[in-house]
C-alpha cells in the first residue's frame, strides 16, 4: 500500500505546484483569497445560460469583508451552483454512476453478509473509506459532466478503460479472480488511458477538455470495474480457488473484495487519471502550438449583458463594462478552465509547460511500474 | 409548467422585500440579509424570480478592476403579482441594525 500512497502524495504535491506555477500573482489578497478562488470554479459548473449569475455572485463576493462573512457566502453560492439547473442530459449520466455505485455497495455488503465475513473495528473503518470513495467519485462526476463538452469522451473514455481492463482481466470471473498477473494483454492498460486523453483533447480542443474528461473516464471506468469485480466475488465466492494454500473460504472471500475495492478503486485511477492527464497535456503541446495562451473568451463579460437574467431587464453599455481581463476571479476561472490569461508571458509559460509534462511522464511511468509490480504477484 | 407552480415562502419574502421601494436597485447581499436568507438560497430564487419575469437586474459599473456588481428590483409583472398578493401581516420582515443598505439610487 505504501507505493500507492507514494504516488498520491506526489500526485498531490504535483497539483498544488502545478496550481503555484500557472498562478498568477495575487496583487490583492483579498480577491485572490480561497473563497474567491472557490467561487470562481463553483460558477464554472453553471449552465451556459446561467454564467451571468456566476458573475453576479462574483461581483458580490467582491465587495464583501470579513473572511467569515466570504466564505458563508461563497459557500452558499457554490451549494447554489452545483445545484442551480439546468442540468441537462447530466441527469442521465449521473443517474447511470449512481446506479453503479450503489449496486457495487450493495453487492459488497451482500457478499459480506452472504459469506459471514468477520466483523470487527477495521471492518467499519474500511466501510467508511468505501463509502468515502465511492461518494468521491460520484461527486467528481457530477461535477465533471456539467462542465461543457466533457460528458461525451469522458463517458465513452470510461467504458473504453473498463473494457481494457476487462480484456486484461481475462473476462470471465474465475480468470478475473483467480489468474495470476494480466496475462499479455497489460499494454491495453498503458494504451488505454493514453487514447483517453489523446482522443478527449482533440476532440474538445483543448489539455483542459481532455484532463477532465480523462477524470470523468477515470471515475467512470472505476466504478464500472468495481461493480463488476464485486459481481464476481459475490458470484464466484472460493470457487476456482487453490485449496491447497490452507485459506477458508471467508478469508479468500475477504480478500477478494479487498483486492477489488485496491486495485479498481485506488490503483486503476490513480494509473489512468496520471496517465491520461499527460498525454492530454502533450496532445495539447504538440497539436496547439501555444496551448496555454488562449483569446479571451466572452465568459469575461456577462453573456449577452442581463438579457440572460430577464428580456425586461437593462443592462450597462458593454464598452464601459468593467469586467476587465485582468481581474482575478476571471482569471482563476481561466486558469481553472486551462486557458489562462494572456498576462503571463509566454516564455515562462511554455518553460512551466514542459516542466509539468516532465513530471506527468515521470508520475505515469512510477505509476505504471508499481501498478505492475503490485499486481504482477497475487499476494495470497 | 414551472411557471404555474405557486412561489415558495421565503421567494415572496424576497418579494415584499423588494416591493418596499419598487423603483430601488437592490444588492444580493442586501437582499439576503433583509431577508434572512443565505446565499445559497438567495440565487436560485433570484434566478426563479427573473425566469418567470418578476425581476430585473442590471450591472452597476464598479472601481477600476473590480467586477461589476449586479442589482435587482421588481419588474412590471412583479409589481403586479406582488400587488396581487393577499396582505400577510405574518410575515414581518425586520431589518438587522448591521445592514448594508444599497445608495443605487442613482441608477433608477
Amino acid at each position: 500500500m505504501f507505493p500507492l500512497m507514494g504516488i498520491f502524495v506526489v500526485g498531490v504535491a504535483v497539483a498544488l505546484l502545478r496550481r503555484r506555477l500557472l498562478a498568477i500573482p495575487q496583487d490583492q489578497a483579498r480577491r485572490g483569497d480561497a473563497p474567491a478562488r472557490l467561487l470562481g470554479w463553483a460558477v464554472g459548473l453553471l449552465a451556459a445560460q446561467r454564467h451571468a449569475w456566476g458573475q453576479a455572485m462574483i461581483g458580490e463576493l467582491d465587495r464583501l469583508d470579513g473572511r467569515a462573512r466570504r466564505w458563508r457566502f461563497a459557500l452558499g453560492c457554490v451549494g447554489a451552483a452545483v445545484v442551480l439547473p439546468p442540468w441537462g442530459r447530466a441527469v442521465t449520466a449521473l443517474g447511470a454512476l449512481l446506479a453503479m455505485a450503489a449496486c457495487a455497495g450493495g453487492l459488497a455488503v451482500y457478499t459480506h453478509v452472504h459469506y459471514r465475513l468477520g466483523t470487527d473495528g477495521w471492518t467499519w473503518v474500511l466501510a467508511t473509506v468505501l463509502v468515502l470513495f465511492l461518494v468521491g467519485y460520484l461527486l467528481a462526476g457530477s461535477v465533471l459532466l456539467r462542465r461543457p463538452g466533457v460528458a461525451g469522451p469522458g463517458l465513452i473514455g470510461g467504458l473504453f478503460v473498463a473494457a481494457a481492463w476487462l480484456v486484461a482481466g481475462g473476462f470471465t470471473f474465475n480468470r478475473w479472480l483467480n489468474s495470476h498477473g494480466l496475462g499479455s494483454h497489460q499494454w491495453l492498460l498503458l494504451l488505454a488511458p493514453i487514447v483517453v486523453g489523446v482522443g478527449a483533447t482533440l476532440w474538445g480542443g483543448s489539455a483542459a477538455v481532455g484532463r477532465r474528461a480523462v477524470r470523468l473516464a477515470t471515475a467512470t471506468a472505476a466504478l464500472g470495474v468495481y461493480l463488476y469485480g464485486v459481481l464476481a466475488v459475490a458470484v464466484t465466492g472460493a470457487a476456482g480457488h487453490d485449496p491447497s494454500d490452507g485459506w477458508t473460504t471467508a478469508q479468500v472471500v475477504d480478500d477478494n473484495l479487498g483486492n477489488q475495492a485496491a486495485f479498481y478503486l485506488v490503483a486503476l485511477p490513480l494509473m489512468t487519471a496520471t496517465i491520461g492527464w499527460a498525454a492530454a497535456a502533450a496532445t495539447a503541446r504538440l497539436r496547439y502550438a501555444q496551448p496555454a495562451i488562449a483569446p479571451a473568451t466572452p465568459l469575461l463579460v456577462p453573456p449577452g449583458g442581463d438579457s440572460a437574467l430577464t428580456g425586461a431587464s437593462r443592462t450597462t453599455k458593454p464598452e464601459s463594462h468593467p469586467m476587465r481581463e485582468d481581474h482575478p476571479a476571471h482569471t482563476r476561472t481561466h486558469l481553472d478552465d486551462g486557458t489562462p490569461s494572456l498576462s503571463v508571458a509566454t516564455a515562462p509559460r511554455r518553460r512551466r509547460m514542459w516542466y509539468v509534462l516532465l513530471l506527468c511522464a515521470a508520475l505515469a511511468a512510477s505509476a505504471f511500474l508499481v501498478f505492475l509490480t503490485f499486481l504482477g504477484p497475487h499476494s495470497r | 409548467m414551472q411557471r404555474n407552480r405557486p412561489l415558495s415562502a421565503q421567494a415572496v419574502r424576497v418579494l415584499r422585500a423588494l416591493a418596499a421601494d419598487p423603483s430601488r436597485w437592490r444588492y444580493g447581499y442586501d437582499l439576503a440579509s433583509e431577508v434572512h436568507l443565505k446565499s445559497g438560497s438567495l440565487y436560485p430564487i433570484l434566478v426563479r424570480l427573473a425566469d418567470r419575469g418578476l425581476l430585473e437586474a442590471t450591472w452597476e459599473v464598479g472601481p477600476e478592476g473590480r467586477p461589476p456588481r449586479h442589482m435587482y428590483r421588481l419588474s412590471g409583472p412583479g409589481r403586479e403579482y406582488v400587488a396581487a398578493l393577499p396582505p400577510v401581516a405574518a410575515v414581518r420582515i425586520k431589518p438587522r441594525p448591521n445592514l448594508r443598505l444599497s445608495e443605487a439610487s442613482c441608477f433608477h
